[in-house]
């Protein structure tokens, strides 16, 4: 086996032989089965929920009504009665002594029925929305006769959009799920992967082993062998964390496609943001190598770690500004800064914002980048291999390159 | 086995604008073993760093059997002066992964790892963690990944510090093995008496430099050559024949000067002369701890014992 193999297999051999490995990767997806499985039962039980506490009831109130649609028969049914004293009957609210005051204004389509009512609480008090809106409805449905008009009076009818774009039907905006995984994937695998690579470069120095073992092996060698290992190591993760996931999807997919038509999967950008994730994902592997070569132990990391990270997943914090304002200069810049590239430009992708040359551009500048950091990181490694008590300096690369 | 041969030609190393080593030049023979000797800070683990292409020279050619070492080269056995192991890995573990490193098969690197556990009473120990190891028995371990796959050239910066006697003695006795068996020894110490016991040839680095280069008897007379060992009571007085090296207890050294016979019977007549109660007397080679106190701290301990002596 070469030597770069000899160390892929140490590294991953190591990490995954450990429990606490297993105990981490098990953890995430047997939490999230078991609290799926928690609300699933409790609304099986059919629990008395406060959203459904908020819908109307059958409730003792007053009511005034200045439009002269409601229907007292109506209003009845739901234990209303036509107010003799409005200001009397507020009172009377306030005080405790009746439940609500419904005013109906003289033109609802313009103007807020006015509720005053005791408190039930947050969600409950809805109720009483509710009711006022369920008694103008029905008194205004009683006086129509079609029941198709009836039917359009509760619900608004539903709009089927096809859009075509060069004479082919567009993609609708389900078209931007499946390209958006890779955002999640990425944004899941910076968090997975920043901790793993910083302690297993920074190890070396921290327990005094770097100058042993660049006797027999390279440092690039070293470090892409350790790259190399963590990324299968972090594959492993995905394929446990994938089997809940995969799990929901078959139960998850049939619900939804009865509901919102077929997801459309577009091959141009379903390549584009695969392309994209894999560099993105070198490119913070690379950058997190850098860290662990930059310091002397593991404590010392934290903060380099914890910029790194930032660096990488902020796009996401603004990714509805990046698919609403593509064209902006904000979201230029963003797409090209470096470590902003693998986030800003799969949202982009995913929302079709992102043209085939951009395209092109930000993957190999994702590929580029990650190359040159991971050579940086070697450089950094190999230089401050003997450097055991403190972080690497800009004076220091500086000097390196003088002498 | 044929051991390596190493050739240093006017290596010099800057950190920034300082030179740590300045046009530092030797060689070392196959099988021969080479102590590479100097204070704190001289410049020793800088050269075998560079040697061993862990750190780039700043200029100067620094060579293994005639190529700048690459890993892919093999055949070295490096003990570092900063030194550490995978402390959460098994001891099995990380000689194994050591061993493939170097090449070795999986089985032979097993059986010749558990060999060696038994051998210096680790065998027990194979499947723990090596933080759960005393610092001497990891030093062992150490020293058996240095020494796995028969190295041709074994470098050892400070070998035995932190070591008790008895762990001492063992190492010394597997560098004694390596050298046996052909291979090319380097070794970095303070210890004079580990140099005088294993050491063909010496070097004596002192600001990045060259100090003394040669035997030990070159250069052992290169500093004079011949040493008075004096067993006395009292004070030793003042002579133009000798110059006092060390006093301590009821042994002095003295420096013959260049005036004094080769066999120091003057020196002794004038110390029985001047009333010094004289119970022992020897001429001998001038030790190498002397000429380390000379080359880096002479003048300070010359200066001190002479004050007390008045």
């Amino acid at each position: 086996m070469s030597r770069i193999g000899t160390v892929i297999r140490f590294e991953f051999t190591r990490a995954v032989k450990k429990p606490a490995f297993w105990i981490g990767t098990l953890a995430l997806p047997l939490v999230v089965v078991l609290v799926s499985l928690l609300v699933g039962v409790g609304q099986a039980a059919g629990t008395d929920s406060a959203l459904s506490r908020a819908s109307a009831t059958k409730t003792p109130f007053h009511y005034v009504d200045r439009s002269g649609l409601v229907s007292e028969s109506v209003a009845a049914r739901w234990g209303g009665t036509p107010s003799d004293d409005e200001s009397g009957d507020r009172a009377d609210v306030v005080a405790g002594r009746l439940e609500a005051l419904v005013v109906f204004p003289a033109t609802p389509s313009t103007e807020s029925i006015r509720v005053t009512a005791t408190d039930r609480g947050l969600f409950e008090n809805n109720a009483y929305a509710s009711l006022a809106q369920r008694v103008l409805e029905q008194s205004v449905a009683a006086d129509v006769d079609d029941p198709e008009a009836v039917a359009l009076l509760r619900s608004p009818p539903s709009a089927d959009v096809t859009a075509y774009a060069d004479g082919r039907v567009a993609p609708g905006w389900l078209s931007i799920v499946p390209p958006l995984l890779y955002v999640a994937a990425f944004f899941g695998l910076v968090i997975l992967l920043a901790a793993r690579m910083v302690t297993v470069v920074v190890e070396e120095k921290e327990n005094r082993i770097s100058e042993m073992i660049l006797t027999t092996v390279t440092a690039g060698d070293l470090i892409r062998g350790k790259v190399v290992a963590m990324l299968l190591v972090c594959l492993v993760q995905i394929g446990v964390f994938m089997v809940p996931g995969l799990l929901s999807l078959v139960v998850v997919v049939p619900l939804l496609a009865g509901r919102v038509g077929h997801v459309t999967i577009d091959p141009w950008r379903m390549l584009v943001g695969a392309l994209l994730l894999v560099g993105g994902v070198l490119l913070a592997s690379a950058l997190f190598v850098a860290v662990g070569a930059a310091v002397p132990s593991i404590k010392d990391a934290s903060a380099l770690q914890s910029t790194a990270i930032f660096a990488l997943i902020i796009p996401v914090y603004a990714a509805f500004f990046v698919m609403t304002s593509p064209t902006s200069p904000v979201v230029a810049f963003f797409t090209y800064f470096p470590t902003f590239t693998p986030v800003t430009a799969m949202v982009r992708n995913a929302v079709g914002a992102l043209s085939p040359l951009e395209s092109v551009v930000c993957i190999v500048e994702v590929f580029g980048v990650a190359v040159l950091l991971l050579w940086f990181a070697q450089y950094l490694f190999r230089h401050s291999v003997a450097q055991y008590g403190s972080k690497v300096t800009l004076r220091q690369i500086a000097s390196w390159r003088r002498s | 086995m044929a051991g390596a041969s190493i050739s240093v030609q006017d290596f010099v190393m800057r950190f920034g604008d300082r030179a740590v080593v300045d046009g530092l030049s030797f060689d070392v023979a196959p099988g021969e073993t080479f102590g590479l000797l100097g204070s704190n800070g001289s410049g020793k683990t800088t050269t075998i760093r560079a040697l061993l292409g862990i750190t780039a020279p700043t200029s100067g050619t620094l060579t293994i059997d005639g190529r700048p070492y690459r890993p892919a080269t093999g055949g070295i056995g490096y003990l570092p002066e900063e030194r550490g192991l995978y402390r959460k890995e098994s001891v099995l573990d990380v000689m194994t992964y050591f061993a493939a490193l170097r090449g070795m098969q999986r089985p032979a690197a097993t059986a010749w790892s558990m060999d060696y556990l038994a051998r210096v009473g680790l065998a027990d120990k194979a499947k723990l963690r090596v933080d759960k190891l005393s610092g001497g028995q990891q030093q062992k371990v150490q020293l058996g990944i240095t020494i796995m796959d028969r190295p041709r050239l074994l470098i050892l910066d400070e070998p035995t510090k932190g070591l008790d006697p008895v762990n001492r003695r063992l190492l010394l006795d597997l560098v004694d093995e390596r050298k046996a068996d052909g291979a090319t020894v380097v070794l970095v110490t303070h210890h004079m008496d580990e140099v005088e016991r294993l050491c063909d040839r010496i070097l004596l680095l002192k600001d990045g430099d060259a100090a003394a280069y040669g035997t030990i008897s070159e250069v052992q007379d290169a500093f004079g050559g011949a040493v008075a060992k004096v067993s006395l009571s009292g004070p030793v007085p003042r002579s133009p024949l000798y110059k006092l090296a060390r006093h301590e207890g009821h042994v002095a050294y003295l420096v013959p000067s260049t005036t004094a016979a080769p066999d120091g019977s003057d020196i002794l007549a004038a110390l029985v002369g001047a009333g010094v109660h004289v119970s022992g007397f020897e001429m001998r080679k001038i030790p190498l701890d002397e000429i380390f106190v000379q080359v880096y701290g002479h003048d300070a301990l010359v200066d001190e014992t002479a004050r007390s002596t008045r």
